[in-house]
């Protein structure tokens, strides 16, 4: 595999969220205006692209059976650098992200690039990886938060659009300021995206996506004869 | 008791994790096809909140809170679920395998799942409902319990939603993940409709 | 077991340099944050008392347990105060901050925690919203709570006098007299519901506080003689009806005091205006076309609800202001020489609106099908039951108050004109 295809795999071919479904917890719930995704997106990148750059470096030394909690501590010690940092210089993006910064710990995408990626490459490859699936999972964000911003709020990054503004739809999004998030917008926003991913993907005869243990980092312990006796029966 | 039944209604119902708060949503779609893999993983999920919250609210409010190590939170957090997850497994395995044949392959999936740890922090914060006060370790647990029954329900719902899905023709582009997407969409909006509840108790 | 061993190892050491790092980026941003918090913290402050600036003050905690923090605006504002109790009825905390100005009165109150029974935090907040610490009033149904959160207060009554006198302007001062002055101008819950009118710019020196019963039906004014304080009573036409001093000593016809009536009737900005009010009103609910057609009578020492009496080219227009459900009913009865209620019109009201049942409650007295109620009556045939609205007691007996007192006026008047 090619540098530049490690790198740009990332971002459409195996995009973590729109092909893979990987990490759809954010995607669905702080999508609901643009600086979330952007706060959002920035945050897993640094700790994707530092936990990836880590575990490659310590892949020889880390023994595979504790490989797990291991990957765990180094990622959870980047989220956690990442959401004191995020807390104490930009408060105000951090304000609505407050919990999700934590759960970028048990996002799959970081999880299954450590696991599938990073434990096995170098470190410029692991490097590049991140930085593909990273911009991969913004892409997938922004293009989610624009939508449901745009029509859920009339407002695009805060600024108002004046004629959308009085046809907006809340059910896609949340009614400003601090008002209800709509789970309904996130579901179907992001159903659409996929759709239009699948239209285009069936087109070049690619697999669709589809939820289930490939992905999940777990797989391995998971033990994957069992899971596919349970698909059998 | 009238507290007892507030948090049941609010995490339950109200605040239901995955069709209000929009998290745990990997398994939600993942594991939903089949009731009885929805109902298997819904009662694993609910007993690792209850235990996880058993032993993370104290380590919060006990040990980081009095040395200022808040900043751990995330770190011992996940830890002891994934810890929690694998004594589970192993203590299911020797003392009921039935019970592991059954579950068993979820648990580890259950460790990444946002909805547990989400709860785990949540389950510390006063005003899980409106005009509680103070949260204490007896609402803590109760939250957990009610959050996790929430979950069991969202999945044993859809459940019965995706056996419909599969013998309908959606579009070529939206079989698969987006029709099951939709569909939890509008499960979602319907759940809205708990909203109104705490005016009303 | 080597392997065990190592794989231990290994994770230990992973774990202490992660933890390691985590305390040193925590060492740098923690002070960030807890200022951050600290920012917050001082803006909810200053949100009670817009415009000051808030500086912390030094108490004894044994003292005041129930004082979280006290502050002063060094511009002289005012204070304000952090208070927690627990001993409400749940015994959840109660958290609350309350500003206070300098004579003690309290600006806003905002509950941060309220374990109680829901919907109770707005009412103590209506309750106690302008009243002077210590408070004295309880919410009805809510006796621990409110003894509780009076008593945070009595405390925070008890800091504040040791920074300023708990002075009580003049005014306010009259208002235990208010009662026996204005006998009529209660509301349903007994309370007067006295609001403060600024004095005007160049009124004399003499003249301390101007103050009006929330139906409107007069004023009260504080005036200084000398080094001596008054109490006087207005009837809405400026016309002084009553003088005493503070202790409430009739002091009318005391010729020391002469000069505070001329100065008190001299106030006509503050009388004028509520008279423009009203013809506005009665041409805006076509009583008449055009001011010009409406001519005041002084009818004298105020007795009651009345208003304001005017005389109409198709008779006499009584117009009466009594307290209903949320505030002030206005209303105008024309009576000609014959006691026929030839017009009516409800001026004002600001009762509860259409419920999602149809029924139109206070408001109903607003439509022209209420005015309509009076087509053909006299003076003696209105009775209790033409002016009842089912459902709205107390906006019922509003419209009660007000019609009986237009009768004695009608009576009163019609008899000196004999």
């Amino acid at each position: 595999m090619n540098r530049s295809s490690v790198l740009l795999k990332g971002i459409i071919k195996e995009n973590p969220v729109l092909v893979l479904l990987l990490g759809t917890c954010p995607t669905i719930a702080i999508t609901y205006n643009v600086m979330n995704a952007l706060g959002m997106a920035v945050s897993a990148a640094i700790v994707l692209i530092c936990s990836n750059i880590a575990i490659s470096l310590l892949r020889k030394l880390i023994p595979a059976n504790v490989r797990i909690p291991c990957y765990i501590v180094i990622i959870a010690g980047f989220v956690t650098i990442v959401q004191m940092l995020c807390e104490a210089y930009f408060p105000a993006i951090y304000k609505p992200l407050e919990l999700f910064i934590s759960l970028i710990v048990v996002n799959c995408i970081i999880l299954g690039r450590a696991e599938m990626y990073a434990s096995k490459n170098s470190v410029l490859d692991s490097f590049l990886d991140a930085v593909g699936m990273a911009i991969g999972f913004a892409v997938a964000l922004i293009a989610m938060a624009s939508i449901r911003e745009i029509f859920g709020s009339g407002s695009f990054l805060g600024f108002e659009i004046p004629i959308l503004k009085d046809y907006n739809i809340p059910i896609l999004g949340a009614v400003p300021p601090n008002g209800k998030v709509y789970g309904f917008g996130g579901f179907f926003v992001f159903a659409i995206l996929i759709a239009i991913v699948n239209k285009i993907m069936s087109k070049k005869k690619k697999p669709k996506a589809e939820f289930g243990c490939e992905g999940c980092p777990m797989a391995d312990s998971c033990n994957k004869t069992e899971c596919e006796k349970e698909e059998a029966e | 008791m009238k507290e007892f039944i507030l948090i049941l209604v609010s995490s339950v119902l109200v605040n239901n994790y995955v069709l209000s708060q929009t998290l745990g949503i990997c398994p939600f779609l993942g594991v939903s096809k089949k009731l009885n893999q929805a109902v298997g993983m819904g009662m694993a999920v609910t007993f690792v909140m209850v235990i996880a919250t058993a032993v993370t609210w104290p380590i919060q409010n006990f040990i980081l809170s009095s040395f200022d190590l808040g900043y751990l939170q995330t770190i011992v957090f996940i830890l002891v679920i994934a810890a929690l997850v694998q004594l589970v497994e192993l203590f299911l395995k020797k003392a009921v395998p039935a019970l592991h044949k059954a579950l068993g392959v979820y648990l580890p999936l259950i460790t990444t799942n946002c909805a547990v740890l989400a709860v785990c922090i949540n389950a510390l914060k006063d005003n899980n409902v409106p005009d509680m006060g103070s949260a204490t370790f007896l609402y803590a647990l109760l939250y957990a319990f009610g959050s996790g029954i929430g979950f069991l329900l969202a999945m044993v719902m859809f459940a019965g939603v995706r056996e419909r899905i599969a013998a309908s023709k959606p579009p070529k582009a939206f079989e698969g993940t987006p029709i099951t997407l939709i569909s939890a969409a509008i499960v979602s909006f319907a759940f809205l409709g708990f909203e109104g509840l705490f005016s009303k108790l | 077991m080597n392997k065990s061993i190592k794989s231990i190892i290994v994770l230990t050491c992973i774990c202490l340099v992660v933890a390691l790092s985590l305390s040193l980026v925590n060492s740098i941003t923690a002070p960030v944050i807890s200022k951050h918090a600290g920012d917050e913290a001082a803006k909810k402050l200053a949100v009670m008392l817009p415009g000051s600036d808030l500086e912390k003050l030094e108490f004894d905690n044994g003292k005041f347990p129930s004082i979280v923090g006290a502050y002063r605006d060094k511009g002289g504002k005012g204070f304000v105060f952090e208070l927690q109790t627990n001993k409400g009825y749940t015994g959840g905390d109660i958290y609350f901050l309350a500003a206070v100005d300098l004579s003690g009165k309290i600006i806003k109150l905002e509950f941060n925690n309220y374990p109680e029974t829901r919907g109770t935090a707005d009412a103590f907040v209506n309750l106690y919203t302008n009243k002077n610490i210590p408070v004295t009033d309880t919410l009805g149904g809510a006796t621990v709570a409110s003894g509780a959160i009076k008593n945070a207060i009595i405390e925070a009554s008890e800091l504040f006098s040791n920074y300023a006198t708990l002075e009580v302007s003049d005014i306010v001062s009259a208002y235990p007299l208010m009662p026996s002055i204005m006998p009529y101008a209660k509301t349903e819950s007994g309370d007067i519901g006295q609001k403060e009118l600024e004095i005007p710019d160049g009124a004399p020196s003499t003249i301390t506080g101007i103050a009006t019963p929330s139906t409107g039906a007069g004023y009260i004014v504080t005036a200084k003689s000398g080094e001596e304080l008054l109490v006087l009573g207005v009837n809405p036409y400026g016309k002084v009806f009553y003088m005493s001093d503070i202790d409430g000593n009739d002091m009318l016809q005391n010729p020391d005091h002469a000069q505070i009536i001329e100065d008190v009737e001299s106030l006509e900005s503050i009388y004028k205006k509520n008279h423009n009010s009203i013809t506005d009103l009665m041409i805006k609910k076509e009583i008449i076309a055009s001011a010009d057609e409406a001519k005041e009578v002084d009818f004298g020492k105020i007795s009651s609800n009345v208003v304001a009496v005017y005389e109409l080219t198709n008779g006499t227009a009584f117009i009466a202001a009594a307290s209903g459900y949320s505030g002030r009913i206005t209303v105008c009865y024309v009576i000609d020489s014959d006691g026929n209620v030839v017009d009516y019109a409800t001026l004002e009201q600001t009762e509860t609106e259409n419920h999602y049942d149809g029924t139109a409650y206070g408001t109903e007295i607003s439509f022209n099908s209420y005015a309509g109620r009076f087509d053909g009556l006299t003076v003696d045939t209105i009775t209790d039951e033409t002016l009842l609205i089912a459902g709205a007691t107390y906006t019922t007996n509003a419209t009660k108050n007000a019609w009986n007192d237009i009768k004695e006026a009608y009576a009163a008047l019609t008899q000196e004109a004999e």
